[in-house]
């Protein structure tokens, strides 16, 4: 007799940033590193990672590498998991807004949960979504 | 007393206590010393001053057909406390400075298993109330 084996069928986190460097890629700012080229600012961040000192103008966008898990139900041999991808839109440009982005998360991921930070005198805009992600576990 | 009738206020009993345990949970989300923070003591609760939990009040807002509450935390800071912040204002190296995010609501909400138990419970206890002052077998 084998051991069971567990697949997991959902995105990884490696196509959640590839979807969304392709949909959100026209929009976003740039990070500047001392001596470096700039570069899309995009980063996949590790619970606990501390944030690079990269300068950041226009867009950011920040994914959470570890998703939030929410057991749904289960039938024989499968579990059906509710995973939620956090990302977090900041504008660092303060005359623009995030409207755009959150327009275009409404229309890909019309389930998406969003909440949103207005511009303040002391802070900058921000939106922080969790895009829903429906995985199945089987059990082989 | 109509069947509906008694079933709703079984219902509105039981809703109203959950509806309290959940704010006695989430009250305690926020008191409960596990919460990262990059300076000093870590983790910690996210009480300071107590103005945020202070601030937490809750709504029943059920109606036939509807089982609602809503829980609101007045505090102005609030949503910067729940998903943290990037600030204007930048370190010495020109690097913006942050409010780690500390979203106490979420374990809470998420955490569909026990809110649907705790729910059973005090439907449960809800109903053996009701026939107990009905002359049934409590």
């Amino acid at each position: 007799m084998t051991d069971p084996c567990l697949v997991e069928l959902g995105a990884s986190v490696r196509e959640v940033a590839d979807d969304l460097r392709e949909l959100f890629g026209g929009l976003l700012g740039t990070y500047s590193r001392p001596g470096g080229a700039p570069i899309p600012a995009f980063w996949v961040v590790t619970p606990g990672q501390v944030r690079p000192s990269f300068t950041a103008t226009g867009i950011e966008a920040v994914l959470n590498k570890a998703p939030e898990r929410e057991l749904l139900g289960g039938v024989t041999r499968t579990l059906t998991t509710m995973r939620r991808w956090t990302v977090t839109f900041t504008q660092f440009d303060t005359a623009s807004d995030l409207e755009a982005v959150r327009l275009l998360c409404f229309r890909a991921w019309p389930t998406s949960n969003q909440r949103h930070q207005p511009q303040t005198d002391d802070s900058y805009e921000r939106l922080i979504t969790e895009l829903p992600d429906p995985i199945l576990t089987l059990s082989l | 007393m109509a069947l509906d009738a008694q079933l709703q206020g079984v219902l509105d009993d039981a809703w109203g206590r959950f509806s309290a345990y959940v704010d006695e949970r989430l009250t305690k989300e926020i008191t409960e010393p596990k919460w990262p923070w990059p300076n000093g003591e870590s983790p910690r609760d996210i009480v300071d001053t107590g103005d945020l939990r202070a601030s937490q009040s809750m709504t029943v807002a059920s109606q036939p057909g509807t089982l609602e509450t809503k829980y609101r935390w007045s505090a102005p800071y609030a949503p910067t406390v729940h998903d943290g912040a990037v600030f204007k204002a930048t370190d010495a190296e020109g690097n913006a400075r942050t409010m780690t995010a500390r979203p106490w609501t979420r374990e809470v909400i998420r955490d569909r298993v026990r809110l649907q138990t705790a729910f059973k419970l005090h439907f449960t206890m809800a109903a053996k109330r009701r026939a107990g002052r009905l002359g049934g077998t409590p």
